[in-house]
């Protein structure tokens, strides 16, 4: 075919659509006479008309999601969100996506949660999420996952939490657990809900995917505050909880009712009895590896919820302790009045019967062999979290009477509190023995604020996307050096560790013999709102939500660093260069003159650098108000 | 020199707009990478079940490059008409890389589960509709762009009429003729 014999058949085409239905074949017959190859084109055009859900009537959107999809994930991985590099993906649920990385300026592995993008535009939700997590964090509690930092990399929101290598509850129970494991695990938790609720914050979403176990036994509850953010935003207002939060948002991966409270479920004002409920169906799914209540679908579950007892004869068939039922009849009371007020007692009475069975076994153990010291027992039958309570008694365990022990019990129930004092000790201990190790040259020194006064320190790092071949490779870190080309494009990452004023100019290569020109690169309008002043620690990057791309012009490109302890007025007189029109270029001689004389007062030998290569990370320091530092950018 | 790379393209445009035709050549690469960043970082940062759509993509990238300077309606559909482009690009591109690693060119796949979950093959289409839209470019040049910007930019038919500099009544007719066309194509392809 060729294109005038295109135009014949559109000719023929479009005048043959203006005909009605029961001309239209006779028109085109007549159209094309004895041209059968014509005649079999139109028709075959028209026929066309009569299909309406082909590939091209819909949108490419469906193809597009479905290939990025395809191909994100391992892209992903190795790049790097604020100061993290990506390593892998360790979880999934509705509220994003999470992964262990890198933190690069402190060598510690975190794990690295994504918020999805629509709570962008609800900011007053997520400032509340973020003060409720916070808070709960700040509690310091050894079972409640500690938060390092909120943190938004081109957009989007994430949150970095301290990194548990362990299981969930949820493979825990997969596996089996014994009795004594079940109640150790159940006190921790409601250890760690206790601390929570005295400070007024309701976990709302307690369920063993939010349960990390360690191989130690020690464990940490998580997401506290984020069951708030998954829930439609007028229900929240109101404090009201929802039976439909698991079906609000199409395409969000549905949670599961089965540990909603009776409240949750018809949505009503909740508090903290609700977590000592879903606690509730996590110690009976414990102890009998079945779910008090569940029903084929959603709706089933949360009428079984409301309305069915708790199915108690279960739990009796694995010889549990009579008190163990008192417990859980008393977290699954349908009526909140009826349940524990307060998680306190709950975990308590799930101590009481820990140490019961610990000292039951004990005294099993020595009526069997009373010759036997405590060495020669199997250690697995020893409960784990109470390493203390386990030496307290090896020593004590002399006479095995049924008086002696309940004299035993009474002091272990002493015991108790300060088993609680040294789960937060041993904790801090692991804590300090887990920190980075720190060397003469550690970078790592720069987050503990012990510096001495004078010292400011600046660290800063380079992201790098190379143009190659044609197109943008991978972007990638970079502590300092290495040799650019036309076309590459970089980003500056920028983080003052005290507070203070941080200014960026580049200086191109100079023509020969002509006076060095300036740019402005921040503070400009579109990053930290014109304004050079930074929090401590607060990182930057520049631009923001762009690239800076090498001109043609070759040469050694400087980038100053300029960080200082206030306003430096020159540099704040350049800012009203930093507009689409100039593009930051300082076009005032006088300002240029002053900005040059500026930078030589602050010679860089002033300066300590040090490098961190592996880490990709470049650390500036100096003592005085002002360090002026010049990033070299070899560009031939 | 350091330069932003969205000032970039707001003043590639305008040289465009000025009548510098090798702008537009330029331009092409620094859109194509904007866009396929900025879609990456969607899907990986929001569930991939997410609506994903082309057409808010281009406009959110518009919108930031419209922010850094001063625009006007030429620059706009300006920027319409290369980022349908783009996304053409961006799109053809992943789907033939996926037909070639399925030749086993790249990773190993489980060939029954590939064949239970993913249906129809969809870059297997976009494929064939691509090569027929080359097809029909060699013929007719104008109705190719109004397809591209139809289908690749998710441009209404207005805004074809301003990139291209035709009636609107053009519009619905070259897309309604080229739309089948290529369905003929493709039938006749697959």
């Amino acid at each position: 075919m060729n294109a005038t014999r295109l135009k014949q058949i559109e000719q023929i085409y479009h005048a043959a659509v203006e005909t009605t239905p029961a001309h239209r074949d006779a028109f085109v017959s007549g159209e094309c006479g004895d041209d059968d190859v014509l005649l079999h084109e139109v028709r075959s055009l028209l026929s066309y008309d009569e299909i309406s859900d082909s590939i091209i009537d819909g949108s490419p959107d469906a193809i597009a999601a479905e290939m990025f999809a395809d191909k994100i994930e391992s892209e992903f991985l190795g790049t790097t969100v604020g100061h993290y590099r990506i390593e892998r993906l360790i979880g999934e649920g509705g509220m994003g996506k999470v992964y262990l990385a890198d933190d690069m300026l402190l060598s510690r592995k975190v794990a690295l949660k994504i918020l999805p993008q629509t709570l962008i535009e609800q900011l007053d939700r997520l400032k509340r999420f973020k003060q409720e997590a916070i808070a709960a964090s700040g509690l310091n509690h050894p079972n409640i996952l500690t938060i390092h930092e909120f943190g938004t990399d081109e957009g989007s929101n994430y949150i970095v939490t301290e990194f548990v290598d362990g299981v969930t509850l949820r493979e825990k129970i997969k596996d089996g657990l014994s009795l004594k494991e079940a109640l150790e695990i159940a006190s921790q938790v409601a250890s760690a809900l206790a601390a929570a609720h005295s400070a007024g914050i309701v976990h709302r979403d307690i369920k063993p995917e939010n349960i990390m176990i360690r191989p130690d036994g020690f464990l940490k509850v998580l997401d506290f505050g984020l069951a708030k953010l998954s829930m439609p935003p007028e229900l929240t207002e109101q404090g009201l909880e929802a039976a439909t939060m698991f079906r609000t948002e199409p395409g969000m991966i549905m949670g599961t009712p089965n540990y909603m409270s009776p409240e949750q479920a018809r949505g009503v004002k909740v508090d903290g009895r609700t977590d000592v409920w879903s606690l509730g169906v996590i110690i009976y799914e414990m102890a009998t590896g079945k779910l008090p209540f569940a029903g084929e679908t959603q709706t089933d579950t949360l009428v079984a919820i409301l309305n069915q007892p708790v199915p108690i004869m279960d739990i009796f068939e694995r010889d549990a302790p009579a008190e163990l039922r008192r417990i859980i009849e008393k977290t699954l009371a349908k009526n909140v009045d009826e349940r524990y007020t307060n998680i306190e007692e709950l975990a308590t009475d799930l101590k009481r019967i820990c140490n019961r069975l610990e000292f039951e076994s004990e005294l099993n153990r020595n009526q069997g062999d009373p010759n036997l010291t405590n060495g020669g027992h199997p250690r697995e039958t020893v409960t784990r979290m109470m390493p203390a309570a386990d030496v307290a008694v090896s020593d004590k365990q002399v006479k095995a009477s049924e008086a002696v022990a309940d004299k035993l019990r009474r002091y272990a129930f002493a015991l108790v509190a300060a088993v609680a004092t040294f789960a937060v000790v041993a904790a801090g201990i692991i804590w300090y023995l887990s920190r980075p190790q720190t060397t003469a040259d550690a970078p790592a020194a720069v987050s503990e604020p012990a510096q001495p006064a004078a010292t400011r320190t600046l660290t800063y790092s380079l992201t790098v996307q190379s143009f190659t071949d044609g197109r943008y490779k991978e972007p990638f870190a970079l502590s300092g050096e290495m040799l650019f080309r036309n076309k590459d494009r970089i980003r500056i990452n920028v983080k003052g560790v005290q507070p203070g004023y941080l200014y960026i100019l580049n200086q191109g290569p100079s023509d020969a013999g002509g006076s060095a020109s300036y740019n402005i690169l921040f503070p400009t309008p579109a990053t930290n709102d014109g304004l050079a002043f930074l929090s401590g620690n607060e990182e930057i990057q520049i631009p923001e939500q762009s690239w800076f791309e090498l001109d043609a012009k070759e040469g050694t490109e400087l980038v100053w660093l300029l960080w200082s302890e206030k306003t430096i007025a020159e540099l704040e007189s350049a800012k009203r260069f930093a507009n689409p029109t100039d593009r930051g270029r300082i076009q005032d001689p006088e300002l240029t003159q002053s900005i040059a004389a500026l930078l030589q007062s602050h010679p860089a030998s002033g300066v300590k650098v040090e490098r961190d290569d592996a880490q990709k990370i470049s650390y500036v320091r100096a003592s005085g108000d002002i360090i002026a530092h010049a990033v070299r950018l070899e560009h031939h | 020199m350091l330069n932003d790379v969205s000032h970039q393209i707001t003043s590639l445009l305008v040289d465009w707009n000025n009548g510098d035709t090798n702008a537009s050549a330029q331009l092409m690469p620094l859109v194509y990478d904007e866009l396929r960043r900025m879609a990456r970082r969607k899907m990986r940062r929001e569930a991939p079940q997410h609506s994903f759509q082309t057409t808010d993509l281009i406009h959110e990238a518009y919108l930031k490059l419209a922010k850094h300077d001063e625009h006007n309606w030429q620059n706009r559909s300006h920027f319409f008409g290369v980022a349908a482009k783009a996304m053409r690009h961006i799109l053809v591109d992943y789907a033939r890389s996926k037909q070639s690693e399925k030749r086993g060119g790249g990773r190993q796949r489980v060939p029954l589960a590939d064949e239970i979950v993913s249906g129809p093959d969809r870059s297997l289409e976009l494929v064939a509709l691509d090569d027929a839209l080359k097809a029909l470019e060699a013929l007719d040049h104008r109705k190719s762009q109004v397809v591209e910007l139809k289908f690749f930019g998710g441009l209404t038919n207005e805004q074809i009429s301003e990139v291209l500099k035709i009636s609107v009544e053009t519009v619905k007719r070259d897309w309604r003729f080229a739309r089948n066309w290529l369905l003929r194509e493709l039938a006749a392809a697959g």
